[in-house]
């Protein structure tokens, strides 16, 4: 076999990559493979190392910094945390990619602040025992209750009202609230409307009088844990565990890796393993939220104060460990990911080198998503504004430490043809014969796939066909399970084994359609077993349930229509 | 195949709940009991994606075994203006997979409040995944 480089996509920081013996498929290198590569020139190190001390010496030295700078300076320390409370995506499939550029910038600052050239974030690696003969007992490092790298020093604001009185001027004048005409929702104003903050009286309001919760903590409440009780709880400890974050580091696809999708990064919707996980509970549980055992054996939670727990938390120098270890997992699971020949991002990243995204795909509009307050080391807005610009270290030109997760990434870059990465999945549309489903009639389409899909005899090597349904549902939709039948060209032979159900559950708000993502394999196999699976053709029908099938079924659903907006088969 | 991984990784069995689940939804029990479409293949796992409604600040939904065993909780985390739904995904043992089926019991941890049954609107709904383990 010959040496050979496979170029498909464009190149990174690091440039593509030559491994003998395979035909390996080099996809985006968000941070390379080290063996193969030049090492970063700068390496964040684990807080708990030895390497730690000259690094959390410049970190408080930036600190202080930054703690000094003028209200004016968008360098200061209080200034770049708002940054987060203005702009930040969670719960997301950006909040990887947003906070990779977040704190990458403030590397730069507290890099330039400190005076020491080689100053890079450390992480703190909460899955790490560092003493394996002892139980697994996560907690704050002790150095970070030391100095300036606990908000509760003096160096802080102590009270809200000096925090606005410091703040609310240089807030009211910022550029963020300029207005563009006609009306651009690609601005920074744009971007402050979509999360419903209208003028400064909205973000005051959100950062000390929201009921709900507020983001301001005075100086003695700073940080909910504290250097006496410095332990995660237990719902914490399992959040942080080990076996957690394996799990967290498994899957095979951005979107479940990560967070689900959205239509803008101010959208929240719902949390991966990674980010719902050991993300959330770290920041709640040392923001105060904490739940621990009572006297009589059975849980009690009380929600203390703490930046760390809302999205002022980057006031709290432990914020930037915390999310280095998060961007840390996230390059180990990109490094894992092409060593096993399979997708760094949203589908549609593969491009030719220099080509743009392509229009239409989740990866066009997961890219082309803009972050637009991201403040450089001279504190001026930087040039690289879309998500796009952070989905590599790039730049930024750092690497980790090993920590905990490292040992998943195999040592041998798997052989992979690269047809098999760069080729989409074969996707086959219906034609929608009727798009609504009553209980009267079903919604109907017929989707006509190559007869060497729909006939392969199933086998480990057969192709995997699934059908994704996407319906526009009522809102408030509690109409029980949908019906689904796959059949042969004609139909009429609905029965268990080739009907599917989809099901929505509880009292829902539907906001937008709902995607339902079936296998076909079950009902392809009884249309063959009963010699009735055609030779290029699967016909659809959508079905809503009859009252008497469906006893859950609410008195005020029994009318509404479900929209099927289309059927696609995907093959893999 | 590079494929099939990625394949399963799509997979997303949405809702896959019985009836009797909805009602234990709609009586405030606290135990779901979610069916298996099919049994996991080699390498597979299940995971549980639990969809959330609105908490008060400081409350999370505690997810065990029925038998007691902590396996993630759902904690709010984001500016409380976004915070309508949210799906979280929690990684789930295998020892929670019985005869066909994942029985779960769902806990809110409300501060200055007993653990409790979740309440309408706190769990709009639960399905399972499958998830494969790469190669």
């Amino acid at each position: 076999m010959s040496e050979e480089t496979v170029n498909i996509t464009r190149p990174s920081r690091r440039d593509f990559m030559s491994v003998a013996g395979a035909a390996v498929a080099a996809s985006a290198l968000p941070s390379g493979v080290a063996s193969a590569q030049a090492p970063a020139k700068y390496r964040r190190v684990n807080v708990s190392s030895p390497e730690a001390t000259r690094v959390l010496d410049s970190y408080k030295k930036a600190i202080r910094a930054m703690l000094k700078l003028p209200a004016t300076d968008p360098r200061n320390w209080y200034r770049n945390a708002l940054v987060h409370t203005l702009d930040c995506p969670h719960g997301n499939w950006w909040f990887l990619v947003w906070h990779r550029g977040y704190i990458g910038w403030f590397e730069q600052i507290c890099r330039d602040l400190s005076g020491d050239p080689q100053f890079a974030l450390p992480y703190w690696d909460w899955s790490e025992n560092p003493d394996s003969t002892q139980p697994f007992a996560p907690r704050v490092p002790a150095v970070m209750f030391d100095d300036v790298l606990t908000p509760t020093d003096s160096a802080f604001i102590g009270t809200f009202d000096e925090f606005r009185k410091q703040f609310a001027n240089i807030v009211a004048q910022a550029d963020y609230w300029k207005r563009s005409s006609p009306f651009d929702e690609g601005t920074q104003y744009g971007q402050l409307l979509a999360r419903g903050i209208r003028f400064p009286e909205d973000l005051w309001f959100d950062i000390i009088n929201d009921p709900r919760g507020k983001m301001f903590f005075d100086l003695a409440h700073a940080r909910g844990l504290t250097k006496d009780n410095p332990f995660l709880d237990e719902k914490t400890k399992l959040a942080v565990s080990p076996a957690t974050l394996t799990a967290a580091l498994r899957p095979t696809d951005f979107i479940t890796f990560a967070s689900p999708k959205t239509l803008a990064h101010s959208g929240l919707t719902g949390f991966g393993v990674l980010e719902g996980q050991p993300h959330n509970k770290v920041h709640n549980n040392v923001g105060g939220i904490v739940t621990v055992t009572g006297p009589d054996g059975k849980p009690v939670t009380t929600a203390g104060d703490g930046f760390m727990q809302n999205n002022l938390s980057p006031v709290d120098p432990l914020f930037f460990l915390h999310h280095a270890n998060i961007d840390r997992i996230w390059d180990v699971w990109t490094r894992k990911q092409q060593a096993l020949g399979l997708p760094i991002l949203p589908d549609g990243y593969l491009l030719p080198p220099g080509a743009p995204p392509v229009r239409g795909t989740d990866y066009f509009s997961w890219a082309t998503e803009p972050f637009l307050f991201f403040i450089d080391a001279n504190g001026q807005p930087v040039s690289k504004t879309s998500a796009r610009d952070y989905e590599a270290i790039g730049e930024f030109n750092y690497d980790y430490q090993p920590g905990s997760g490292e040992g998943l990434v195999p040592k041998q870059l798997v052989a992979v043809a690269p047809q098999a990465l760069s080729a989409p999945a074969p996707r086959f549309s219906a034609q929608i014969a009727n798009s609504t489903a009553t209980q009267a009639a079903p919604a109907t389409g017929v989707v006509a796939l190559p007869p060497a899909l729909l006939q392969a005899p199933a086998g480990p090597n057969a192709p995997i066909l699934f059908a994704k349904i996407t319906v526009a549902l009522p809102p408030l939709s509690h109409t029980g399970d949908l019906s689904v039948v796959v059949d042969a060209p004609g139909g009429g032979s609905a029965d268990a084994a080739n009907t599917l159900t989809l099901s929505m559950f509880g009292h829902h708000t539907v906001q937008a359609p709902v995607t339902f993502t079936i296998p076909l394999a079950a009902p392809i196999e009884a249309l063959r077993a009963n010699h009735r699976l055609g030779t290029n053709t699967l016909n659809f029908s959508v079905a809503q349930p009859t009252v008497a099938a469906a006893p859950m079924l609410h008195a005020h659903s029994t009318d509404a229509k479900v929209e099927v907006l289309s059927i696609v088969v995907e093959a893999y | 195949m590079a494929g099939k991984g990625l394949a399963v990784a799509l997979l997303c069995v949405v809702a896959l709940l019985g009836h009797r689940a909805i009602a234990l939804s709609e009586t405030q029990q606290s135990v779901i009991e979610l069916p298996l479409p099919r049994a996991p293949a080699a390498g597979e796992d299940v995971w549980l994606q639990l969809r959330v409604g609105p908490l008060r600040r400081g409350t999370e939904i505690r997810v065990s075994t029925s038998d007691g065993v902590l396996v993630g909780t759902a904690s709010p985390f984001g500016a409380p203006q976004s915070q309508g739904a949210a799906t979280y995904t929690i990684p789930l043992p295998k020892a929670a997979i019985v005869g066909g089926s994942v029985r779960l019991r769902l806990d809110v941890d409300q501060p200055g409040s007993p653990a409790r049954a979740p309440r309408p609107g706190e769990i709009e709904g639960a399905s399972l995944i499958y998830v494969p383990g790469g190669r």
